[in-house]
């Protein structure tokens, strides 16, 4: 039973280092493609030529929004796209897209940022918490207070990280659609977060509650003379 | 809080009888015996109290009592 726990568990963290390690991804190649407009702007001040890169982004725009686009109906905007398979061209529709613009609100992404790191914390703090639940059932310490208080903390961290990820995209939506519109369709906030964090952590919160219920049992089964 | 109040310990002086005594008697352990006495017991079972009803020579009443709150 101990040798499934463990397959199980090991398979969780390989997932969680994927979803987490593609979200640090994208959060540090946004600040590294800030951190070259920096530079590049530095670059020129100082009379130095810019490098390709540097010159790229020094193109692009410092506010970058994510977004789904919902066709409007009648509006359906087919483009066409070279099939290299086939050697053809075929009709596609754009159903995400990231625009860049040179205007928004810099508080707003600063709430951004903060709200995407505080998702982020709390996302390793429950998978931390998640390791020491699992360290003490190989310890066959299973009904016991101190995994209800570990699967509390999960759970709510869970709720916290998906909240904050919410949260951060509906601010991104808002400042975007104050700056930006497509005539053929609707923008919906792009939730990068999909529901799965919700679901651990209202699992584990159930969880805690059926350990708590067992430990009760066990205790009066123990205060049984 | 239960209503249920154990007085165990009242019939335990009356025959006067150690815990100890008790216990090795009934065949239960110090540790249970000692849970029932002060009445953090959430349960008993018949045959354990049909033990220390043998035991102590009294009845099921002798030993619990009820009071409500």
């Amino acid at each position: 039973m101990k040798n499934r726990l463990n397959t199980f568990c090991v398979m969780i963290v390989l997932v969680f280092t994927l979803v987490v390690g593609y979200q640090l991804k994208d959060t540090f190649s946004s600040f590294a493609a800030g951190f070259n407009v920096g530079c590049s702007h530095s670059s020129e001040a100082m009379g130095h030529k810019k490098s390709s890169l540097a010159d790229f982004m020094s193109k692009s725009k410092l506010f970058v929004h994510p977004f789904e686009i919902v066709p409007s109906t009648g509006h359906i905007k087919y483009d066409k796209i070279r099939n290299a398979k086939q050697n053809k061209d075929d009709d596609y529709i754009l159903t995400n897209g990231l625009v860049f613009l040179d205007r928004g609100s810099i508080a707003l992404q600063m709430i951004m940022v903060l709200l995407n790191f505080v998702s982020y914390f709390f996302y390793v703090w429950s998978v931390i918490y998640f390791f020491r639940f699992i360290r003490n059932i190989n310890k066959n310490i299973i009904f016991d207070r101190r995994n209800i208080i570990q699967l509390r903390k999960l759970g709510w961290g869970f709720v916290i990280v998906f909240f904050t990820a919410l949260a951060a995209s509906y601010l991104d939506y808002y400042d975007m659609t104050n700056y930006f519109s497509l005539s053929y369709a609707e923008i919906k906030p792009y939730h990068p977060f999909a529901s799965t964090e919700i679901f651990i952590g209202l699992t584990a919160l159930l969880f805690a509650e059926v350990f708590s219920i067992g430990i009760k049992m066990r205790e009066e089964q123990e205060l049984t003379i | 809080m239960m209503a249920i109040i154990v007085n165990l310990d009242v019939m335990m002086a009356r025959r006067k009888m150690s815990l100890n005594e008790l216990a090795e008697r009934v065949g239960l352990t110090n540790a249970n015996l000692s849970i029932l006495k002060t009445g953090k017991a959430k349960a008993i079972r018949f045959s354990t109290l049909d033990a220390i009803c043998k035991v102590l020579d009294c009845q099921p009443a002798d030993i619990l009592e009820y009071k409500e709150d």
